[in-house]
């Protein structure tokens, strides 16, 4: 039954029947949540695994439940952590707007400060950076028995759109493991989005469009934030050129699959650099093609342009949207899973970028170690991996639950 | 190895193919000769033997790392290249100097926001000293000087010196030239540019037809400058392709093969609408053997294969037979394993190429012959650009001369193809299902007026194959692929039944369309039952149709038989298990095809010899 948790997709490396954390005897049904007398698992002193996923009976609320529940405590807006149904919502307040903009008006979110304690049932929780995305947050659960911390989805590099990663020490951990394989380390984002700029630089020189595939929340304005930042540089400075010159015309279009989350950003303050937005109806993207280019002399407005869209609109994704570029474009796509050549080839993609919102390896094992946490429950990806080299090194660690709810590199990674 | 990983990059980097001809082009003007032609040899196939094994330098690697050997193995399952998965391990043990994890800061009570505005500003320094990182290892030591200087040397050393000066290279270079050395050291590098390719780059550089690069690159020669040098100086007042065959090229030199296209769809009326009129065509047996070229100049002899090995030590029987040909002839056809006046099948032919000493009991079990069926050079002249049936004319006054002047016994070797002459498509049908009986593969149609193409281009030739063997298989394990499909379980194993149990009988790779891989992929790792290193055994629940052509007996094999050739042919997604063929039906099918050779009576004609 446990395998409901992870019924909605495949593991990417997942290889065993359910291993759960506790050998005692099932524990009967602990909690208000639970209904229907759903079996619970007790994966630590103040968390248990049920149907609807992780849950604190003490504060009867589950943290980004896979089912609707009274109170779903966020850890960040993507869709396997943010799913509609739920009657309350409670995340960190710079997640708030983009959560309204994924779940619509009608859901009912509460925004707390980081740091800021609050009283959830018999509990104190509270929301620190996790810098996966903006408003991503690990959360702190602390009661009587233990600090525990469910990290969510976290890098440790910095991210000009949100907070640095904080190491929060705690008892449990439950972290992440999306990329947890000695093969996965980050190059400094500096590197990565100065070799992004200079991609684009080149195929700009051969009057090509240059096609940037990244996911439409987090990724997606994690590398406008950047190439803002490398533009402040005198050799980028030719970032965001909109020009009538053809060679200088070096303008950013976005797919509209962003255009909502990253006017979000802005609003909030994150320094952007101008976009123009690529729609699907023909009208608009008229509209947005005479609006940027008034001088008849210019019939091909993608040649130079940087083209940011989601990984979805490649190839047999959206081949209509495609189309406009016809053949006169590379395409790139900047995810971790980049890292591995066959994996970018298989894709067909030009060019990876390796720029993840995950940690690597040694970031998983560093905050491992710096949270001190006596166990480690780890989900979300290479979880048997990642729990059996931590046990090698003496710490106490296991998989939670079937070890996944996600990931192929399907995943926003 | 600078200029050549920049060129391995640009290779790497674009997946358009005149893209890549352009870097290529510029790559064979503008390096230096030595380099260049290291780098033609290794895209053209020709890499040394392999010097150092892979299993040895993945076991220093392992000591290098210092991770336990389970984790490196996830590392290479996930990889799917050794090379690879060893550059991207090497990097964890060179922690280089920019500082990880710096901007991280220890919160447990309340305090306020991190200060952002530092952290966030655009590290200029972390940029040069990456530069700087690069390429540490003595940037000026290009491609030749380390295969000539370092890698080549190796080879002789006893294992403790390989294994120190391995790990000393691999200690001081960075991940990309991690990654290029550990190709060239285990004699696997595929430069993301096909042989194709390359030649046209080469073709564009020196401002040369891409059939005289093709030509000139065919066959022996070493990969230092001076190879390149004489292409390059080469001017093109000779672009020969008609008259005096290209006076560049050495004397045992082959030909590029030209290569068939498969006819789609197979039925008679299909063949009408795609070809035409039947007798616009020269139609002969598809042979069943190893494509080759025979090469009599200057009093020498050569074969050589399609593949480019060199064949002349391993036939001594035809390249006596050869001698007797005039100078300045080559021929196209296929070497064959043959007794009597039948092939003995492409299984007895592989018994023969895999003794590396030809002794004389193999040669009286394995007889072979030269098939003949075109001729590329006569009189020293080439003649490719001839039409087939000139060139098939000029191939039988050549047979009719050597019988006039030597008698026949001697060129037993040596047979030309017969041209058969059915006169309807449907004529050819029923020749074409009478292949199994004969050992042939099929038909091959020929335009008559067809010159002697480069490459597989599509137009003249055209192979008609017969249809394939099939077996309903079970699916019982998995293991994850190389390269493209690194990390996909894409590398499966199937099974028959035999007596109430599944046997592996077969493993294959291929068939399946992405989204089906995709689907499968996610099915076997919930249906995994066990693991074994990289291996996973899968409930036994799924069937898949399995084309092949042919089966043998063979030792090697639980299931006592060997498939040639097999591939998915489509998910049985209709069939359970249980009703998935036995063991028995398949060995059913070998005798069926012994029995078959054994019976046709080359004295008796056949049910379809009339219509020849």
């Amino acid at each position: 039954m446990f395998r409901r948790i992870a019924a909605s997709r495949c593991s990417y490396r997942q290889s065993h029947q359910p291993k759960l954390y506790l050998n005692r005897a099932p524990t009967p049904a602990l909690n208000t949540l639970v209904v229907d007398n759903q079996f619970v698992e007790r994966v630590s002193p103040s968390l248990s695994l049920c149907d609807r996923g992780l849950v604190c009976p003490a504060g009867d609320f589950a943290i980004d439940p896979v089912r609707p529940v009274d109170l779903a405590v966020i850890t960040h807006a993507h869709s396997d952590h943010a799913r509609t149904g739920s009657a309350r919502y409670l995340c960190a307040e710079e997640c708030a707007p983009i959560l309204a903009q994924r779940l619509g008006s009608s859901a009912k979110i509460t925004g707390v400060p980081w740091h800021t304690p609050t009283r959830v049932g018999g509990v104190w929780i509270s929301f620190h950076p996790a810098c996966h995305v903006r408003g991503s947050a690990q959360i702190r659960i602390e009661t009587p028995d233990e600090i525990a911390v469910v990290t969510g989805d976290y890098k440790r590099a910095p991210d000009p759109t949100t907070q640095l990663f904080e190491v929060v020490p705690c008892d449990t951990l439950v972290t992440e493991s999306t990329f947890a394989l000695p093969i996965y380390r980050w190059d400094p984002t500096a590197i990565i989005i100065a070799q992004i700029a200079d991609w684009w630089h080149a195929n700009a020189h051969l009057g090509i469009a240059s096609i940037l595939y990244c996911y439409s929340l987090g990724k997606t304005q994690r590398v406008l934030a950047e190439l803002a930042l490398l533009a402040q540089t005198p050799t980028y400075a030719w970032i965001g050129n909109r020009s009538q010159i053809r060679e200088e015309h070096r303008p950013i279009y976005l797919h509209g699959a962003a255009v909502a989350l990253t006017e979000i950003y802005r609003q909030a303050g994150v320094i952007l650099p101008p976009t123009y937005p690529i729609t699907n109806s023909k009208a608009d993207a008229s509209t947005a093609r005479d609006e940027l280019l008034s001088g008849p002399a210019f019939q091909r407005p993608f040649a130079g342009a940087l083209v940011i869209a989601p990984p979805a609109a490649a190839g047999d994704g959206d081949a209509a949207w495609m189309k406009r570029f016809g053949t006169d474009a590379a395409t790139a796509f900047a995810s971790g899973w980049m890292r591995v050549r066959g994996v970018r080839r298989r894709r067909g993609h030009d060019v990876g970028f390796a720029l993840s919102d995950h940690a690597d390896w040694p970031g998983l094992i560093a905050t491992v170690r710096e949270t001190s946490a006596k166990r480690v429950l780890i989900t979300h990806g290479s979880s048997d991996i990642l729990a059996r080299y931590l046990r090698e090194l003496s710490i106490d660690a296991a998989i939670l639950g079937q070890g996944s709810i996600s990931d192929s590199d399907e995943e926003e990674a | 190895m600078h200029g050549f990983l920049a060129l391995y990059n640009a290779l790497d980097s674009t997946t358009s193919t005149s893209a890549k001809v352009r870097v290529l082009e510029a790559f064979f003007r503008d390096a230096p000769a030595a380099d260049a032609g290291w780098a033609l040899a290794l895209m053209t196939g020709r890499r040394p033997r392999r010097i150092v094994s892979a299993a040895a330098l993945v076991r220093w690697v392992r000591e290098l790392s210092g991770l336990p050997d389970w984790l490196y193995d996830e590392c290479a399952i996930a990889v799917g290249d050794t090379a690879e998965t060893i550059a991207l391990v090497l990097e964890g043990t060179r922690e280089t100097h920019h500082s990880r994890h710096a901007n991280t800061h220890t919160t447990r009570s309340n305090s306020g926001s991190p200060t952002r505005v530092d952290s966030h500003q655009f590290d200029q320094h972390q940029l040069d000293q990456h530069q700087l990182d690069q390429h540490q290892l003595d940037p000026q030591f290009e491609l030749a000087q380390w295969m000539e200087e370092r890698i080549l040397p190796l080879r002789g050393l006893d294992a403790h010196e390989q294994r120190d000066r391995v790990v000393s290279w691999l200690r001081a270079s960075d991940r990309q030239t991690t990654f290029l050395l550990c190709k060239l050291l285990t004699g696997g590098l595929r430069v993301g540019a096909s042989r194709t390719l390359a030649v046209r780059g080469l073709a564009a550089a020196l401002a040369i037809d891409p059939d005289v690069a093709a030509h000139r690159v065919m066959g022996n020669w070493n990969p230092g400058a001076p190879f390149i040098e004489s292409l390059r100086n080469a001017t093109t007042h000779n672009p020969s392709r008609t008259g005096i065959a290209d006076v560049h090229v050495q004397e045992s030199q082959p030909f590029p093969f030209y290569l068939a296209s498969p006819i789609d769809h197979a039925s008679a009326a299909n063949v009408q609408t795609q070809l035409g009129d039947i007798s616009a065509f020269h139609i002969e047996w598809k042979w069943d053997g190893i494509r080759a070229q025979l090469i009599r100049r200057n009093g020498r002899v050569t074969i050589w294969s399609r593949g480019e090995e060199l064949l002349t030590d391993r036939f001594p029987e035809i390249t006596d037979a050869a001698r007797r040909l005039p100078d300045g002839s080559v021929l196209d056809g296929e070497l064959l394993a043959w007794r009597g006046n039948q092939p003995l099948g492409f299984h007895s032919l592989q018994r023969r190429i895999a003794r590396q000493d030809v002794t004389a009991s193999i040669r009286a079990r394995v007889p072979c012959i030269f098939m003949a069926y075109d001729l590329l050079e006569y009189q020293a002249i080439d003649i490719r650009t001839h039409q087939l049936q000139d060139r098939r004319a000029t191939l039988e006054r050549l047979f009719t001369l050597v019988r006039e002047r030597i008698g026949d016994g001697l060129m037993q070797r040596i047979r030309l193809s017969e041209l058969l002459s059915p006169e309807t498509w449907e004529g050819a049908a029923l020749l074409r299902d009478s292949s199994r009986v004969r050992s042939v593969e099929g038909l091959m149609l020929k335009s008559r007026t067809g010159p002697y193409r480069t490459g597989r281009v599509k137009g003249e030739w055209w192979k008609w194959k017969v249809d394939p063997f099939t077996a309903d298989l079970v699916l019982i394990s998995a293991q994850a692929g190389h390269g493209r499909r690194a990390g996909l379980l894409t590398d499966y194993t199937f099974a028959a039944w035999d007596n109430g149990s599944l046997v592996a009988v077969t493993k294959a790779y291929s068939g399946l369309t992405k989204a089906e891989i995709n689907e499968l992929d996610a099915w076997l790792r919930a249906h995994t039952r066990d693991r074994f290193g990289p291996v996973r055994t899968v409930d036994a629940e799924l069937v898949f149709e399995l084309a092949f052509e042919g089966a043998a007996l063979s030792s090697r094999n639980r299931s006592g038989l060997a498939l040639r050739f097999p591939r998915i042919a489509r998910w049985r997604r209709d069939k359970p298990a249980r009703e998935a063929d036995t063991l028995d039906s398949l060995r059913t099918l070998i005798h069926a095809q012994s029995k078959a050779q054994g019976h046709t009576n080359p004295e008796n004609p056949g049910l379809f010899d009339d219509l020849l």
